[in-house]
């Protein structure tokens, strides 16, 4: 009887260890270029609809602002551009996906060169 | 008592024992194969899992790749003029572009749009049909 109670035992610590690893979700991972790629396409579309970041207050800011808002609902991503504070999240919720930094030659009113910093975010 | 009785209770009594002893093997053995059935099931799903995975995150690299030459080169640069800077331009997505990397990169399916294609693995890039923001969707198997 006591072989039997053992087998059981190591049955029943086998099934569970067998289970925790099955319930083991391996799912492929999203390349970090390919989350880069997402945040220079954002970079793409403000220089090829605006030429640069527009200034914060401006007409252009505003439709930039539809623009992200926009992207957020197509595809979920909070995007949040440092340099003029423009987001189409509400406060500073979420797990980081990506930061890019580009420069750009502001011309207005003299050259200038900027910097910008990208930022996908997912929100919780 | 009669020493013939007390031998032949001994006797009983070994038998007895002999048995159970063998039972309980018995059962043990079948407990011992039901585990190692568990073991092979167990062994063969991960096994199986990894190679899916294996495929899954090499379509998806794949896709990455292909999905930034088609941004690159293919909707970027056709049909830009200095009056129509905005992409895919005037110029439609057109397959001609992206023709030969279905083989290259060994996909037996390669669907490149603005809608979704079901059953396959996606991506998506973020590009400007006219003015407006849009998901290219690069779906591959």
């Amino acid at each position: 009887m006591v072989k039997f109670i053992e087998a059981i035992f190591s049955l029943v610590v086998l099934t569970l260890l067998c289970m925790t690893v099955l319930n083991i979700a391996i799912t492929p991972k999203t390349p970090r270029i390919y989350r880069e790629q997402l945040a220079q396409d954002v970079w793409r579309i403000v220089q090829l609809k605006y030429e640069n970041l527009p200034a914060t207050g401006s007409s252009d800011w505003i439709k930039l602002n539809a623009d992200l808002v926009k992207i957020k609902s197509m595809t979920g991503l909070c995007v949040y551009i440092k340099g003029v504070q423009i987001s189409n999240c509400r406060g500073s919720s979420g797990v980081d996906i990506v930061t890019i930094h580009r420069y750009y030659v502001d011309y207005t009113p003299l050259p200038w060169v900027k910097d910008v910093a990208i930022t996908l975010k997912r929100e919780q | 008592m009669n020493p013939i009785d007390v031998r032949a209770k001994a006797i009983d009594k070994r038998t007895t024992l002999r048995a159970f002893v063998t039972y309980d093997t018995l059962f043990s053995m079948i407990v011992l194969v039901v585990m190692l059935f568990e073991i092979i099931y167990t062994v063969s799903t991960v096994i199986h899992r990894t190679n899916n995975y294996k495929r899954g995150q090499n379509i998806l690299n794949n896709l990455v790749i292909v999905g930034d030459y088609v941004v690159n080169h293919c909707v970027v640069k056709t049909g830009v003029t200095s009056d129509d800077v905005l992409y895919p331009g005037r110029t439609e997505l057109t397959s001609i572009c992206w023709a030969g990397l279905k083989d290259r990169f060994g996909f037996h399916r390669l669907d490149i749009g603005f809608s979704k294609t079901d059953g396959e693995v996606c991506i998506y890039r973020i590009v400007l049909q006219g003015s407006s923001p849009k998901m290219l969707y690069v779906c591959g198997d």
